[in-house]
């Protein structure tokens, strides 16, 4: 179980406390709440860009990462649809430092000309390497392209096109910066060695004094209307193996069905003894990978199933063999009490691992945070174990209806 | 003036203090090494045989047995050996290096017992099915060839190749024919000479204590160890090519590829290259990584590093950038390379250095499960239990010149082979 103490700083900074003696470092998480879905449809890929230029400097720091180094620091960031986490690790003597370095980027960033010009490069050649160089690498903007019409969800967090980076101007990151890094719109965990009464003490210096300039993120989207029929696209791919993949929005992280259907997923292709995988991988190789999961997004969710065909076989029977057998699974002819009693130590399993991690810790206190519903970490492991065979199939009926599915085909590059 | 211009103090870390690992012997005598005890209601098993792709005869064979080992026996199916362990909430994890093979036992404390058991029983005689062998052909078919569109596939075999010869260990890489060639009785006579649970050590971390030593000795204690004996590469060093190409149609970047084969190194030479591959693309403050992406913005990421050899090591970099930008990439490297000798970091490139560094080493021993990979490090390059704390000495007391001498000695760019692939 993991404990916590919570406070709020006048300026709206939420600062949850987790304190381990085990350790030897201090982490400072650092939670903004605005990821992909904050931006505008004609300057996607933001988000993320504006993770990189978080390391170019601040108003008392010339350079992040090397005042992180001299500290003996380390740290990273990731971008996702609905935030930007930023982390920090360092000796715990030296945790000062870290509030110094967090505490000034959120006050003041350096944004130059000089640093947005070698970082729009840089977010560039990430691009390429990600989406152009790997097969299926641009699979989250088919998928997300098809899944939603109107919704911001419908860009992935690297961007829509390439373009967008390259035509980002300072003011553009300016405006975005002052709009959303703030302390009212952050949340920040403190982890580590580290008792409650120093990060008082360090917040109330490093972090008391920054103004919000911006507001709250309402965390309010543009809706699609609810998807009906089937919605198909096809395209080329450097896999030499075609593949087949279907795709369906989901509830969102607080809806007790988002559990049900990570469980459900798990349950149908979830590992190598899953239906997808045995029938259509082992038994009656269509496919030379199969399977199946949920992404459990705050705000939406999409259950996702694929196949990568073998030799000679076709995307249409592929499709209708995943189909069939999803179907199957939720007309309840695969699952008994011993399959939910077996995902549930499952995810048992893989929460008490997941927060033998002290970074996994300090990224859930913020992610819970963030999700309005702190206290809602310690009974995390219910929500799984709640679950029951007829409230998971429920939940699979009524989130994944088959002739209401979007349908990407790849194919081979042939030119 | 501001608070806020006023760094805090940063404190030097100069000493590494970690509580060792418990060592002992099972009643058998198989070799026993556990972390200290944790609160967190799970265990890790790591199991550990010396003997990896190096000693293989054909590619492909140590990962084939070592991942097939669970996959069926004269009483089970694959399926319901893996449901047993799921239905535990347990894993039972392969992998397979160079120099040895491992299989990790995650599970719930309460299960331990049962689900150590189950493993032994399930992967002790293990009959690789027919069946189960052919969809592992066709999985790991299917993903070569996917991996086979990238160039980063493509720079690093051929530089390996390149380096070591086509059939040497430490350049194995396979091909659909390989894969296809694996058979049942290789397999078999594969897991016999090597993967015997009477032959492995192990490694316990997490929520492990006396019970779970109990439990242990329960289990395992009546096997007795059978001796093993480590397997010894033998490098086949080729003279080093100046630049190999590889053009690929559809690639939108190229992945570049230096690599040079190190011998065996002293322990003082290991911590020495270790430290020197810092300033050359170790961590992001290296002379690589901050000429080429934070100043000049080429690449999303370029690195170095040290990757274990059959007989010793191979100091490679790569990275991916636009093929616009590979010649002006290569040339930096090569200074880079160079400029380590001719101008060694000095005050505060070296001291920022030795910080970075040695808050890294003690960072990595944090956490319950920090300690078996360190552990397995050592014993695959026979280094003593000290290796790691005179490590912190030597990121202190190592000198500039010393520096210069060793990039001298290993660094210079016609030693190296490079390898570039993609949009040439």
């Amino acid at each position: 179980m993991i404990s916590y103490s919570r406070f709020v700083l006048p300026n709206g900074l939420r600062v949850i406390h987790h304190f381990d003696p085990d350790s030897t470092v201090v982490i400072l998480n650092t939670l903004f709440n605005v990821g992909a879905r904050d931006e505008s449809p004609d300057k996607t890929g933001f988000a993320h860009l504006f993770e990189h230029l978080m390391f170019g400097g601040s108003k008392n720091v010339v350079s992040y990462d090397k005042a992180v180094e001299h500290a003996g620091g380390s740290n990273n960031a990731f971008t996702n649809n609905e935030y930007t986490n930023y982390y920090i690790t360092v000796p715990s003597e030296n945790a000062e430092t870290a509030f110094w370095l967090e505490s000034d980027r959120m006050f003041q960033l350096n944004i130059n000309a000089k640093t947005l010009e070698v970082q729009r490069g840089v977010v560039v050649e990430e691009f390429k390497q990600r989406c152009h160089n790997a097969p299926f690498g641009m699979l989250w903007h088919h998928l997300r392209g098809l899944l939603y019409q109107n919704s911001p969800y419908r860009w992935p967090t690297i961007g829509e096109d390439i373009s967008h980076i390259e035509n980002a101007t300072l003011e553009d990151v300016e405006a975005f910066y002052k709009k959303h890094y703030h302390p009212a719109n952050a949340v920040l965990c403190v982890a580590g060695q580290i008792t409650l009464e120093e990060t008082r003490v360090l917040c109330e210096k490093w972090y008391a004094d920054i103004e919000p300039t911006g507001s709250v993120n309402s965390n309010v989207y543009e809706q699609d209307p609810a998807n009906t029929g089937r919605r198909f696209m096809e395209t080329e791919d450097l896999s030499p193996n075609p593949a087949v993949f279907l795709v369906w929005k989901g509830p969102e992280f607080n809806n007790p069905d988002s559990a049900a259907l990570e469980l459900f997923a798990d349950l149908l292709g979830g590992s190598e003894i899953s239906p997808i995988y045995t029938r259509w991988v082992k038994e009656n190789p269509v496919f030379n990978d199969a399977a199946c999961f949920y992404v459990r997004g705050i705000g939406e969710g999409m259950f996702v199933l694929y196949g990568v065909l073998n030799d000679g076989q076709n995307h249409l029977h592929g499709e209708a063999c995943l189909l069939q057998t999803m179907k199957d699974a939720m007309d309840g002819k695969f699952f008994t009490e011993r399959h939910m009693e077996r995902v549930k130590n499952k995810a048992t399993s893989s929460l008490l691992f997941e927060k033998s991690s002290l970074i996994n810790r300090a990224q859930k206190l913020c992610f819970f945070e963030n999700t309005g519903n702190l206290d809602a970490i310690v009974t995390e492991n219910s929500t799984y174990r709640n679950t029951n065979l007829h409230s998971m199939l429920k939940a699979a009926v009524s989130t994944i209806q088959p002739d209401n599915a979007a349908v990407l085909y790849y194919h081979p590059k042939t030119s | 003036m501001s608070f806020r211009m006023l760094a805090p103090e940063a404190k030097t870390i100069k000493t590494l203090s970690f509580i060792p690992p418990t060592e002992s012997l099972l009643r058998g005598g198989i070799p026993l090494a556990a972390s200290p005890k944790r609160d967190l209601g799970v265990v890790k098993l790591l199991f550990y045989w010396p003997a990896g792709t190096a000693a293989q005869t054909a590619p492909m064979q140590a990962r084939a047995a070592q991942t097939l080992r669970l996959s069926g026996n004269k009483t089970h199916s694959s399926e319901q050996i893996q449901e047993g362990f799921e239905y535990l909430g347990a894993s039972a994890n392969p992998d397979v290096g160079l120099l040895s093979s491992t299989l990790v036992l995650q599970t719930q404390k309460q299960y331990l017992e049962e689900a150590l058991k189950w493993l032994l029983e399930q992967g002790a005689e293990p009959v690789f099915p027919e069946h189960e062998l052919a969809v592992f052909k066709q999985v790991e078919t299917s993903s070569l060839l996917r991996r086979m569109q990238t160039p980063r596939y493509w720079s690093g075999r051929l530089c390996y190749e390149a380096l070591y010869g086509k059939s040497s260990p430490d350049s194995s890489f396979a091909d659909s024919a390989d894969i296809e060639a694996l058979n049942r009785e290789d397999l078999g006579r594969w897991h016999k000479q090597h993967l015997a649970f009477s032959a492995c050590r192990v490694f316990a971390s997490g929520d492990f204590g006396q019970e779970e030593h109990a439990v242990l000795e329960r289990v395992m204690g009546s096997m007795n160890a059978s001796k093993t004996s480590r397997e010894e590469g033998v490098a086949s060093l080729l003279e080093p090519q100046t630049q190999i190409k590889h053009r690929m149609e559809h690639a939108q970047q190229v992945s570049l590829y230096m690599g040079k084969a190190l011998p065996k190194l002293s322990m003082e030479a290991m911590q020495t290259a270790s430290f020197v591959n810092m300033f050359l693309g170790g961590f992001f403050g290296s002379r690589l990584m901050q000429d080429l992406r934070e100043t000049r913005g080429l690449t999303y990421g370029i690195g170095s590093g040290l990757a274990q050899a059959s007989s010793g090591f191979t100091w490679y970099i790569s990275g991916e950038m636009n093929s616009a930008n590979a010649d002006a990439a290569v040339e930096a490297c090569q200074a880079i390379m160079t400029g380590l000798s001719t101008s060694p970091p000095t005050g505060e490139e070296l001291e920022k250095a030795r910080r970075y560094a040695s808050g890294q080493l003690r960072a990595g021993f944090d956490g319950p499960f920090s300690l078996p990979s360190k552990w397995q490090f050592l014993l695959q390059n026979n280094l003593p239990g000290n290796y790691y704390t005179t490590y912190m000495d030597r990121i202190w007391s190592i000198t500039s010149d010393e520096i210069s001498d060793f990039a001298y000695n290993y660094l210079r760019p016609d030693s190296f082979t490079l390898a570039l692939a993609g949009i040439l």
